[in-house]
């Protein structure tokens, strides 16, 4: 891969101290689709420069959150700040050129090239062609940044698993928002591309992003997050570093048995 | 994209010599058999250079011409309803005809005929109006009913067509048979396609296509997010269900006045988007401008075959369409 994402060879846990307020504060945040509460009493904060993995099961109610932090939720209530603002204030433009969303979506694919893609991303700042030098700009920036620039003008769909997902956060980075928010980023990757998509989430949030990134496998976002929120049915149970987090709880957190503790805890003994 | 294998000159002079070459066709075609040289005698009557019977004259001016480009405006508006049809449903099966928006208008046209208040409303909107309503209708109606998670799955959307083509369709007999006096008109109207087009078909369709071309020229954007995903498309700051709503509308001026202009014709809308798209890719910045002409120029062809293909019998137009299409339609579904 031609990407100036390299893998870092031992991931080092950064310290968390935060001066002031963070660029996003969440709450006391509960939020479902009207038939009860998916998530609780949220309540956690990021800072630009950050790398955070919400980390859950399949079904703990994680995607719902990055639904509610945008204020996406049919039913939701508490607080999300952003940027000392709070995100319901927004106007949905204004919004988006401060948080992006990625969402796997299914669909039918349509033929579009790399740099169209990457220049949706330009919406909110300009909704109506043609484009500006700015966008190209922005967009040019962008596919340097994830390591796509020689790609620009082929078709989309001809990239590989992890050249698309990389072509996607570049789209987030084309719309100039500081927080990043990524639902299960390494789905259907395979190993390479899930750990060179990781690297590249920590290149960006040490570059001076905000990065809140769900992940169901806490053994890859333990690599290269530099805090973990575990995430189980609805609330959050843990909020610290990677090194620091309780194996009984990842095994609570997958309904595990004590047996399979070693594959946990060896993460644990990663020096930091 | 490896799009352009010629320049752009190159390839803008080509459609220049295809659009002019088809029209040429078009002219000469028909009942009564003119020779070249007689149909531009007449061509350039209004000017005064030359002298044309005036049976020529008329063929060309008051029959031909208008019927021409009265099919090119209803190709070219069927196929932005079904390039934007597509975006709404991200999905590339969709498109008026097989959504079912099409019978919904041609329903509500023969109601309107039937209970004979179509001239409530002024003469140019009339018709067209309820068409309008009707295929908003049934839009919503589909949109509603058939989606999962943002997105209309293909069995969903084909099943969701099926019913709503039947509903509306046995609504339209039913319709017709209970105003029995008006039955001729109500059943004929609809199977015409461009029989009876003349200037003042032309007039009657223009605004609608107008207005539906107008918002577009606007919307190449915020179409392009959509075939990201509902979701994305929100992240990216676009509002997307009033976005969807306006749409609809869109789709509700541009396939009801083409319905009640020339009936019910399908796949124009379906087949055009996805040559465009192979032509000048899936932005719709290039797309709309490439599905407008050429949905105006496949329709305006199709009407050609009908009017010549048996000697002095016309083909309904929409038959033609429907034998063009239906083996493009399955070759869509087994590349699935």
């Amino acid at each position: 891969m031609e990407t100036g994402a390299t893998l870092p060879e031992r991931p080092e846990i950064l310290a968390l101290e935060v001066p002031g307020a963070s660029f996003l504060e969440v709450d006391g945040l509960s939020g479902g689709y009207g038939e009860g509460w998916i998530f609780q009493g949220i309540r956690f904060s990021l800072p630009r420069g950050q790398f955070a993995a919400l980390v859950g099961p399949n079904g703990s109610g994680k995607t719902t959150l990055l639904r509610g932090i945008l204020g996406l939720l049919p039913q939701q209530s508490g607080s999300v700040r952003l940027d000392g603002r709070e995100v319901r204030g927004y106007g949905r433009r204004e919004l988006a050129k401060r948080v992006s969303l990625l969402i796997q979506e299914d669909g039918e694919p349509f033929p579009f090239s790399v740099e169209e893609i990457v220049m949706m991303g330009r919406y909110p700042h300009n909704p109506f062609f043609p484009d500006t030098p700015q966008d190209r700009q922005a967009v040019q920036d962008s596919l340097e940044r994830v390591g796509l620039a020689r790609k620009a003008k082929k078709p989309y769909l001809q990239l590989s698993g992890g050249e698309k997902r990389r072509a996607m956060i570049a789209r987030s980075l084309a719309q100039e928002a500081q927080l990043l928010l990524l639902d299960e980023p390494t789905l259907h990757l395979d190993l390479r591309y899930q750990l060179e998509t990781t690297a590249l989430l920590r290149q960006l949030a040490e570059s001076g992003l905000a990065v809140l990134a769900v992940y169901h496998d806490f053994r890859l976002a333990s690599m290269y997050a530099q805090r973990v929120l575990l995430f189980q049915e609805g609330r959050l149970v843990s909020d610290c570093p990677p090194g620091e987090v309780d194996p009984q709880q990842v095994l609570d957190l997958y309904g595990l048995d004590a047996k399979f503790a070693p594959a946990f805890r060896a993460f644990q003994n990663l020096p930091s | 994209m490896v799009r352009y294998a010629l320049s752009r000159p190159a390839v803008l002079g080509l459609l220049a010599f295809v659009i002019l070459g088809i029209f040429a066709w078009g002219l000469l075609v028909g009942g009564a058999t003119l020779s070249p040289a007689e149909i531009w005698r007449a061509l350039e009557q209004p000017l005064g250079w030359s002298q044309a019977p005036a049976t020529h004259v008329s063929i060309v001016w008051q029959l031909r011409l208008p019927r021409m480009l009265t099919a090119f405006l209803v190709g070219a508006a069927l196929a932005l309803a079904g390039t934007i049809s597509q975006a709404i449903f991200r999905n590339p099966l969709a498109d008026p005809f097989v959504v079912g928006t099409s019978a919904g208008a041609s329903a509500a046209v023969s109601l309107a005929l039937t209970l004979n208040i179509v001239y409530l409303f002024p003469g140019v909107l009339a018709t067209p109006l309820f068409a309008f309503a009707g295929a908003i209708l049934v839009t919503l109606l589909v949109l509603l009913l058939g989606r999962r998670h943002g997105a209309l799955p293909v069995n969903t959307l084909l099943l969701a067509g099926i019913a709503a083509n039947y509903l509306f369709g046995s609504l339209s007999i039913l319709i017709a048979l209970v105003g029995r006096d008006v039955l001729k008109r109500s059943l004929l109207w609809s199977l015409e396609g461009f029989a009876g087009a003349g200037w003042g078909s032309v007039m009657t369709f223009l605004p609608y296509l107008a207005v539906g071309t107008l918002i577009l020229a606007f919307l190449a954007k915020p179409l392009n997010l959509l075939l990201v995903g509902e979701e994305n498309a929100l992240g990216m700051g676009l509002s997307v269900q009033r976005f969807k709503l306006l749409l609809v509308v869109v789709i509700g001026l541009l396939a009801g006045a083409s319905v009640a202009t020339a009936g019910i014709i399908g796949f124009v809308g379906l087949v055009v988007p996805h040559l465009a798209r192979m032509w000048v890719g899936a932005s719709h910045r290039r797309l709309l401008p490439a599905a407008f002409v050429g949905g105006g120029l496949l329709l305006l062809a199709a009407d050609n075959l009908a009017r010549s293909l048996i000697p002095g019998y016309e083909i309904p137009v929409s038959a033609l369409t429907a034998l063009l299409g239906v083996p493009f339609f399955f070759y869509l579904l087994r590349k699935r």
